[in-house]
Parts: structure tokens; sequence; C-alpha cells
């Protein structure tokens, strides 16, 4: 009902509402390819005046953006402009209250380098404190064993986002955990669309538009996530040429097809990857890599004068041993299926965006002979979002409904856990939001807003949010942003934190009458612009969890599914210092931070005398270095990585020890039952590890069409020695990917 | 440019060598070298003319090298009389480890006070206390050997231990279980000094058959079997708790004994 009650009024507003000053959305075209283009500057501005232009946007993963309360009747010069291209400058004038939509299509410049039009982004966009915007051009310059680059491998690169090694595919985010995180791949929803290997995800470089990751303090329209969100926007497929790619590397071999299905109207995009590193890894490296992993990604869109959709299907297959010699297998696999649709005309006073689809992930953990565990979540979503401007103040409103469905079966060995073996039940989860952009003078916006979760049986939520830039002197070089809010999530995922090399994790939905899991943020930051090529980043942040499902705590190493709920707080700081010139770059980035769980003692299982027990828990890694460059000498494409980071904490071992059960086992006759057994929780930390990661890169034009891309590289060039785990199991130290040689070869056509 | 090299991206090189200098050392140890101790599972059983204990040392990993010698000394005190006795060590290959287990190889005196004694060459001690129960000759009162006639079963005195008990209709074999009932458990919990259970035959004997049988088919035997377990103090709840705590689940030490009673029965009465 309340869905049905907001489409009647968004779009009943829509229609009627009246504009007094005129507006300008702005589509830009890729002329290369006919497709969006991110992140090209749009300016207005009055062509008699030497002044910079005051009216500005920039393009987002839709190639859209707009300029609003655009003066009437004054001759305007209206310029679009992106590194590479033309520049596209063209006079319009508005009459009062019109709505103008333009479309324009920026062609490539063509001549020598120092003849090109290169227009930096010049302004900063607001409110930025927490979020990373990630460019497919940044994906692909991080070193990474595969022609482009992946996704994976450059969030590695990101101050604050941490891994559990170098397999296992889970993400922590500035203290938060995987299940913490919302990830968004063009609206749909994927639990984990990171590959075993944590060097590949399902996004190669390729196939992104953008991403944009919010460490946290993210937009009220991000529902359901207590820590933070990773929104992947898909590109299309080429609006005006058929092209194919094929790629090889000791990784991984890839397959990628796209085209016109209709000239600039519709396309179709095909990507597929599939690993071959449990082939060649013994080779290259001297050591089984016994894991396996592929991914199948079909799009199709199609655009019109002011309405865009596209339709995308997910699939990602992971299976493998996170600890070798342990002979347990992990497998997961996503699949998902979704459409979206971006209605942009004129006569709409702001853009309609609609989703809806299908996603399923499934993850298990067994012997090679047999399945022990299983938990499988299926959603099904829709979800939409509008603006309408409620006086001068505009307002997004959007809402949402999931339904979840979990299902989890356990094997013999796991079912006392009465309350969650074989578990199978339905959730409805609805959202709504609203948010709005207040600007007092020149410097300073607000962005208030709010979102509420629903169930049937469980009370609303009420989560308010706030996001404030301030741009000191209204400079364009620097600005300073906070964002605070609280998030609430309807779902926890239990994994056993303290075994690295275990990464499954039970999904299930809070319990009618139980506390939500939830968080507070506030964030800080600073952002400055030093000349044209230099900018400099410092933010500071922290995050109180509430109510965390903890999987409780026992002597002997194995996963107890039975939960104590604990609080966290995470606080820390990050440094990024960037330089950019069309010749090199290098990025700087240090990120401290610290987290602590505490929960009651005889909640946890845990042996402390204390009532209250404080932990830092398995992902509170302090120190994080990175330092990333590359040059382009020579026709080659230099490229460089450089990651050092302390040691996470860990379990020790309190010892080795045969059990022997009391009265009806003889010491003298029976050998008891070999146990290792936990010291107290994360009384350990590993030692620092740090990894070189360098590449060389050339592209060979074979012929008019067609394209070698070449890449020799090296993943851990000094072959440091980095600690994955201790596996309690097999009572063996497990590193990371030694010293891995690469050569991947890309063939376009 | 070369300002901006000199103010910030040298003095990052700087701090970059110096923490990956810091950072060199890669080594692991998983064991926590702190919290040395023996682990100690044994027992005196009152029956038994010998008693073992098995002791480790919880810092050494389960190979054969690291295993071969305990380097500790093992003694058992007997409270009461202050005699200090050496327990004798054997020691047998399992799998790849050595275990050693101490023998005490005198009979265990019920109702005594105990203090099993692990020092270690560094003459770090472990130490385990406890007191044997009583081991009460078990009273049975009743007016006759009648199947529906009511028996009092008395244990007096009981010191505060722990005292389960199972009835049968019948005994265990070499080739398979007998017929036994549920476990009822006496701790100081629901008992003053003495454990007293009162039952009849016949109901008992329907219990365990999950029957209504008559004394003919439910006591074949012709006799309600009793197994008896007896526990020191607090060393049936210690092995039965669902314990996080490691020192717990790793130091058994107490005192037992278990027997079986035959209580007749006459089906024709």
């Amino acid at each position: 009902m309340v869905p049905l009650i907001f489409i009647f009024w968004c779009t009943g507003l829509e229609l009627i509402q009246a504009q007094d000053g005129a507006f300008l959305r702005v589509v830009t075209i890729n002329g290369e390819d006919g497709t969006p283009m991110t992140g090209a500057t749009v300016t207005l501005a009055d062509p008699r005046s030497e002044d910079p232009p005051e009216m500005y946007c920039v393009t987002d993963r839709d190639g859209l953006c707009e300029i609003r309360n655009i003066k009437a009747a004054i001759e305007l010069e209206l310029a679009v402009s992106f590194v590479g291209f033309q520049r596209h400058v063209e006079s319009i004038q508005f009459e009062s209250g019109e709505r103008k939509l333009v479309r324009i299509t920026l062609h490539p410049a063509v001549g020598e380098m120092d003849e090109l039009v290169v227009t930096r982004q010049r302004y900063l966009t607001t409110g930025e404190v927490g979020i990373q915007r990630i460019t497919s051009e940044q994906i692909s310059r991080t070193p990474s064993p595969v022609a482009g680059g992946d996704l994976a491998s450059f969030l590695q690169s990101v101050p604050g986002v941490i891994t559990s090694g170098d397999r296992g595919g889970d993400l922590y985010i500035r203290g938060g955990t995987p299940d913490q995180n919302l990830i968004l791949v063009d609206n749909m929803p994927i639990i984990k669309p990171f590959h075993i290997s944590n060097l590949f995800s399902a996004f190669p470089d390729n196939i992104i538009q953008n991403a944009d990751l919010y460490a946290g303090g993210f937009e009220p329209g991000y529902a359901g996530a207590t820590s933070a969100v990773l929104d992947v926007g898909l590109r299309p497929g080429n609006m005006r040429e058929h092209s194919a790619s094929a790629s090889m590397s000791p990784y991984v071999a890839g397959l990628q097809v796209e085209g016109p299905l209709q000239t600039d109207r519709s396309s179709f995009l095909l990507n597929s990857r599939y690993s071959l590193i449990d082939q060649t890894g013994s080779f290259l490296t001297g050591e089984d890599q016994n894991i396996r992993f592929a991914d199948i990604l079909g799009r199709y869109t199609v655009q019109d004068e002011n309405i865009t959709c596209s339709v995308t299907g997910l699939y990602t297959y992971d299976s493998g041993e996170i600890v070798p010699l342990r002979e347990v297998d992990h497998s997961w696999t996503n699949i998902a299926a979704g459409a979206r649709c971006l209605a942009f005309s004129e006569t709409f006073n702001h853009p309609i965006d609609a989703s809806a689809g299908f996603t399923s992930y499934r993850n298990e953990e067994g012997t090679p002979e047999q399945r022990e565990r299983l938990s499988i979540v299926n959603q099904i979503y829709v979800a939409m979002d509008f603006k309408n401007d409620i006086g001068r103040l505009p307002v997004d409103i959007g809402f949402g409904m999931t339904m979840k469905t979990y299902r989890l079966e356990l094997s013999e060995r796991f079912t006392r856990f009465v309350s969650l073996e074989n578990l199978d039940v339905t959730v409805p989860v609805g959202y709504v939001f609203t948010a709005t952009e207040w600007s007092v003078g020149d410097d300073i916006t607000f962005y208030p807003g709010f979102t509420s979760q629903f169930t049937l049986e469980m009370p609303l939520t009420f989560e308010p949010r706030l996001r404030v830039a301030w741009q000191p002197g209204g400079s364009e070089q620097s600005q300073i942003s906070l964002a605070t809010g609280r998030y609430v999530q309807m779902h926890s995922g239990i994994s056993d934190e303290r075994d690295a090399g275990t990464v499954f994790t039970v999904y299930q939905p809070v319990e009618t009458g139980d506390p939500f899991p939830s968080a507070i943020h506030g964030l800080l930051g600073y952002n400055q612009k030093l000349g044209q090529s230099v900018s400099f980043n410092l933010e500071g942040y922290a995050k109180r969890h509430y109510n965390i499902p903890v999987s409780k705590w026992n002597p002997e190493p194995r996963i107890e599914l039975e939960t104590a709920l604990a609080d966290g707080l995470t606080i820390g700081f990050d440094f990024r210092l960037s330089l950019e010139e069309p010749q090199y770059y290098a990025t700087v980035s240090y990120g401290w931070s610290m987290s602590e769980y505490e929960a009651v003692s005889g909640d946890l299982g845990a042996w402390v005398e204390e009532p209250v027990f404080s932990y830092s828990p398995a992902h509170d890694q302090r120190h994080k270095l990175n330092i990333t460059g590359g040059r382009h000498i020579l026709g080659f494409d230099l490229d460089a990585r450089w990651e050092l980071g302390s040691g996470k904490p860990f379990t020790e071992i309190f010892g080795y020890d045969f059990s022997i059960r009391l009265p009806f086992e003889n010491p003298n006759t029976s050998p008891g039952t070999a146990r290792i057994l936990y010291s107290e929780p994360y009384n350990g930390r590993m030692p620092w590890y740090h990894r070189l990661d360098v590449s060389i890169s050339r592209d060979l034009e074979l012929g008019e069409s067609s394209r070698l891309e070449t890449q020799l590289g090296v993943i851990n060039a000094y072959n440091r020695r980095n600690i994955f785990n201790f596996d309690y199991g097999t009572l063996q130290r497990v590193d990371q990917s030694p010293f891995h040689p690469y050569l991947s070869l890309r063939m376009i056509l | 440019m070369i300002d901006l090299r000199h103010q910030i991206l040298y003095p990052i090189v700087i701090i970059v060598v110096i923490i990956s200098h810091t950072a060199c050392d890669n080594s692991f140890d998983p064991t926590d070298r702190e919290n040395g101790t023996y682990s100690v599972h044994g027992m005196l059983d009152l029956m038994e003319e010998s008693n073992y204990v098995r002791v480790r040392n919880m810092n050494a990993p389960f190979t054969l090298e690291a295993t071969e010698d305990l380097e500790a000394t093992v003694t058992l005190q007997n409270l009461e009389s202050g005699e200090i006795t050496q327990l004798r060590s054997s020691v047998r290959e399992y799998r790849g480890v050595y275990l050693h287990t101490f023998s005490y190889n005198e009979k265990a005196i019920p109702d005594t006070g105990y203090l099993l004694t692990v020092e270690g060459s560094d003459g770090f001690q472990t130490q385990l206390e406890t007191v044997t129960p009583t081991h009460p000759e078990p009273q049975i009162i009743r007016e006759d050997n009648g199947c529906t006639t009511p028996v009092n079963m008395v244990f007096d005195p009981m010191n505060g231990g722990t005292l389960t008990v199972r009835f049968g209709t019948e005994l265990d074999t070499e080739e398979e279980d007998g017929m036994w009932g549920r476990m009822i458990t006496f701790d100081p919990s629901n008992y003053d000094d003495k454990v007293s259970i009162t039952f009849t035959p016949l109901r008992r004997a329907q219990g365990v058959m999950a029957s209504f049988g008559t004394c003919f088919t439910v006591l074949p035997d012709r006799n309600l079997y009793v197994a008896i377990a007896h526990y020191s103090p607090g060393f049936y709840e210690e092995l039965n708790a669902d314990v996080t705590d490691i020192l717990e689940t790793t130091r058994r030490f107490g005192g037992f004994y278990a027997d079986t009673l035959a209580i007749p029965v006459d089906p024709s009465r």
C-alpha cells in the first residue's frame, strides 16, 4: 500500500509540478561507441563574462546531468568537455520556466597529444567524504594478472578496505564485515561477486562504467547495510560497431562480444571469464592452486531520446580450497537477472529510475565427498526513485521491496543447533527514503534525508542521515565535508572469524523480537587540490556498531553457530595524495584504524574474568599503506603497486591435548581424541605483510580494427612470504601467493 | 613541483623504507607460550587396583620430537596421611605422538583427599585436588521381594559427591547392550546428607521396557538391576558441563567408582 501511495504521489507531482526557473538536462554520448559518457563536465556561462562559469554539472554513469535555476532570455554558452575528446560548444537560450533536454555527442580528439583539448574536471563534486569514485581507467592501471584490470585488485589499494589475504573473496571496509556491506550491480543486490582469488571479481575493467565505494556515511537511497556500499555501474555494449575480444593469462581466459542490435538504439554485451590458475599455478609458482572460478555477464541495453533501459544477467562461480591440505571445499555462486530503466524526458521535472529483478547467492562447504553446510539467500527486488521539488528544495523520494528467502542446511554434525538447522523462511523487507539538498549561501550545502525499513512483523526503522559540504570561500579547490547517519540491516551473516580458512557464512534474518544490527557513522573529510595535478584527501571516521551477531566461542576450532550480540567501535583516518599527469601518475595512501568489539563474556562463552569482554576482531588491521604509480614511456605503460599492512589479530593456540572421555575411557588404554585448543580470542597478531606487484604493458595496433594488448608482470615481485593464516586443522602455516609471473594477452577485433 | 617532491614525496619514501625494514620479520609462532601448562586427564577408581593419569605438555605440538620427553614428575599425595607417591611413567606412541601415562599402583581410599602434582623441570607446577567418593554400602529396605513392594535404597554418607543411577532389566553382554532406563542424577542440590531412592520394581521395569507388562514379562532375569556411578564432589559436574574454559576442559582429575546392584524380585508375589 505504501509503495502505491508513493507512486501515485510522485508521478502525480511529476506531471503537474510547475517550475519557475529554466533547467537544462544534458545527456552526453561517447562518439566512439554511442554509449553514455561518465564524468563529462558541462558548463553554462555568459560568453561575455571572463569569470569562471558558475553553472555546471558533471555527468553521472548514465551520461546525465542537470543545471537548474537558469536565467531566462540570456544567450548562454553551453560547453561539454572530457579529457581526450573534442570540446563541444553551442549557444543556448531559455525562456522562463523552459525545460530542455539536450543530447550531445563528444568525438575523440585527433592529432598529437599537445594539440588535444584537455579539460580537467575542474570542479569538486560535493559531499564526497567516505566516497571513492572508481573509473575503469583507475582499475585498468592497477597491476593485475589479467589484461586490463579488475575491480577487486583496485579495491585492495583503497585505504580502509581490508581482505583476509589473497583468497576468500571477503571485503572488510572501515571496520565492517562482509555481511554488513551492500553490493549493488546496476541496482541488483549481489551478496558476494568477488572471486575466491582476491585478485579477481566478476568485474573486469572493460565492463565497468564506473563504481562508487561508500565506505560509510552513505546516502538515504541505500538501505539494508550497516557498514559500506559498493555501487557498480556496468557499461552498455557498443551502440555503433561490433567488436570482440579474447584474453588469456595464466590466471584466466576471457571472451567478450558486443555490438549494436540497432545502431545508436540498442546493443548487447557478453563477457565471460574462466580461471586457469588451478592448471598453471603449480608450473609457475611450484605450489598447487586448487581454486577455480568463472563468471558470465550478459547485458542488453536500449536507449531512446528520453529513456534508457537495460537488462542484465550475471552468473558467478567459485570453488576450491581456501587452505590447501585441509580438504575442505568451499564454493559459492551468484545468479542475478535484473532490469533497470531511467526516464529523463523534459516533461518530467526529474529523472525517474526504476529497477526490478532476482538474485540468488548460494555458499556451501564440505569435504570433496560430502557437502556439510549450505546457506542460500534468494532476493526478488523492485525499486523506484523519483525526485520532486517542494518549494525550492529538490526532494528525492524512493522506495523498494525485497522478498528475501533464506535457506540453510547443516549436516548431522551441526544439527545440535536446533534453532538454525534446515532454516527456510521468506521475509519481505520494504524501505522508503527521502533526501533533499539545501544550500546556505554559496559555500555550504546540506544533504539531509532519512530511510525507513519495515517488515510484516518487525517495527519500522528510522535512519536519519546527513551530509554537509563546505567549500571555504567558495573555492573549487578545497572542500570540507562531513557525513553522519544511522544504518540498520535486517539480516546477519555468521561465520567463524577466528578461522581465515573458512569463508562459509550463514545468512539469516533477524528473528522477531531480536534487536536489529545497526550502526551510527560519523565522517569528516578534507579535500584539497594543489594546482592542476595534485590532490590531497584526509578523512577521519568513526563507526559504532550495535547488535553484531558473533559466533559463540569455544575452545576447539570449529564453527559455533550459536551467536552472541556484540557492539563494535571503529575509529580511524585515511590519507591520500594523488599526482596525475598525462604521462605519469602516483598515489600514496595510508589508513589507520582501530576496531574493538565488546560483549558480555558469558554470552560469548569467553573464558575471561571480566564480565564484559573487549577484543579486536580478526579484521582489525591498524596500518595499511599503498603506493601505486605508473609512467608512460617509449610506448610502454609501466605500473607498480606496493602494499604494506600491519598484522591482523588471530587467536593463538593455547595448547595441544588429547581429550579423554572420563570415566568411560581409561587413560591407560585409550589414546583419547587429539584436539587443538584456542587461547583467549584474538590475543595475538600476525606479522606485517608487504607485496610489490609490477607490470609493463603495451598495445599493438594490428590493423585498422584490431589491437593486441600485452601485459607482462609479476605478483609479489620479491617473493615475500606473507602469511595467510595458520591452519589449526593441519597445523601448517599457510602463505599467500609467492612470486607469480604472468603474461597476459588480449586481442580486440 | 620540485618543492612538492621535497616536502611530501621524499619524506614518504623515507617513512616507507623505515616501516618496511621493521616489517621484514615474518616469522610466526601460533602458540601462546605464556600459557605453558600441563593437561591432566585421570581418575582414582575405587574399584581398581591401579589408576592412571595422562599428562601432556600443552605447548608440545603433535610430533614425536616434541613429545618424546615430558620433563615432568607426577606425584600423588594422600592428604589424610601426608604420604606422597611418585607415579610411574609409561610412554606409548600413537599416530606420531608420544603419550605419557602415569600409574598409581595402590588402591585409592574412599572419602580421602588426594593432591596430584605435575611439576615441570622448570619448576612450573600444576596441582589438582580431589576427595574420593565415600563408597557407602547401599542399604536396601523393603518388606519382601514382591514385584510391587516398595523398595527404599539409601546411600549414606555422601559428603557432597554425585551419584548417578540407572535401572535395568537385562545386563550388558559382550554381544549386545542390556536394557537400561534413563540416568537419574543425585547431586548435592537435590539431596541433604544421604541419597534415598524409593521405587517399586514393577514400575521401574515397566519404565525401562516402555511396556505395561507383568513382572513375568518385564523382569525376565527376576532381578531389577541398578547401575550406580559415584563421583567425587564436583567431578561429575566438571565432566559434563558445557565448559568453554580451557583449563576446565584440560584438567580433569577426580575419584569415581561404578557398580551394578541386582535386586532380586519374585514375580509370583
